[in-house]
């Protein structure tokens, strides 16, 4: 079995942000996983969409799912992260005003997504774009 | 807060004079848990490990409702009457989220929940 999804994501579109990640949500609800291993996947793959929304142009979502895990993988183009150990850090965030006041913004977003993932790669050039690949299996006990 | 008891939605309406803003009513509704919230980064980080939760918010975007939407939120509590988008209701409706409007403030709403959950006397 082998499940495979693609979602673009336009950034600044605060409007529809969230969709794909509600579309992901509803797939994985309906392979009975446990109840945390959904909400460890939804909300990493949220907090990335929220990020691309937030901080690149346009990004595209595809996600792909085993019998195993799911793994995420998110390609945006936009600023990139200068810094990924900074970017990496509770409270660091160079998120606009306009973003603080929808509620996000306070440097939780890549901190959250690590929390949640069992593997988490980022890759980012400055003035192109931003990779993350996020895996998480599903016979992983590890508490969050 | 920790549950003593629990809150099934008629009694969430009289405790807040609250408004069901959603046609969705779950028979078997009910909360125990309440968290008070205007950073959705934050429930996304602190909200996993509960259920049958309601949030107590002034947010009234969509992304609040995404967030809930992600941790299991069942029921979201628009505090003060802030006046909510029929395009959030329905989304709402379509993803099993009740919400709910009342005229109090974060402040009070939150206290009449506590109230009723944590019996006076077994405040901490």
């Amino acid at each position: 079995m082998e499940i495979n999804r693609k979602y673009n994501i336009e950034g600044g579109n605060f409007a529809d942000a969230g969709y794909a990640s509600s579309d992901i949500r509803k797939v994985i609800k309906q392979l009975g996983l446990s109840p945390a291993i959904i909400k460890k996947i939804a909300i990493a793959v949220y907090e990335a969409e929220i990020n691309v929304v937030a901080h690149a142009y346009r990004g595209v979502m595809s996600v792909t799912i085993d019998r195993d895990k799911c793994q995420v993988i998110v390609d945006d183009e936009g600023p990139g992260i200068p810094d990924i150990d900074e970017a990496m850090k509770e409270g660091f965030s160079t998120a606009s005003e306009k973003v603080r006041e929808m509620g996000f913004g306070a440097g939780m977003g890549l901190p959250n997504i690590r929390q949640n993932a069992d593997d988490l790669e980022i890759d980012s050039k400055v003035d192109e774009g931003t990779r993350l690949k996020i895996t998480i299996f599903f016979n992983q006990t590890r508490a969050v | 807060m920790e549950n003593n008891t629990t809150i099934p939605l008629d009694r969430l309406k009289e405790l807040l004079d609250a408004r069901i803003l959603t046609n969705l009513c779950p028979p078997d509704f009910h909360i125990d848990h309440v968290i008070c919230s205007e950073l959705l980064s934050d429930i996304l980080a602190y909200a996993r490990n509960v259920e049958n939760t309601a949030l107590i918010t002034a947010l009234t975007n969509t992304q609040v409702l995404r967030t809930a939407e992600m941790v299991d939120i069942k029921c979201i509590v628009f505090a003060r009457n802030k006046p909510i988008h029929q395009s959030i209701i329905d989304i709402a409706d379509e993803i099993g989220i009740v919400l709910v409007s009342c005229p109090l403030s974060i402040f009070h709403a939150a206290g009449r929940i506590y109230r009723e959950l944590k019996p006076e006397g077994t405040w901490k």
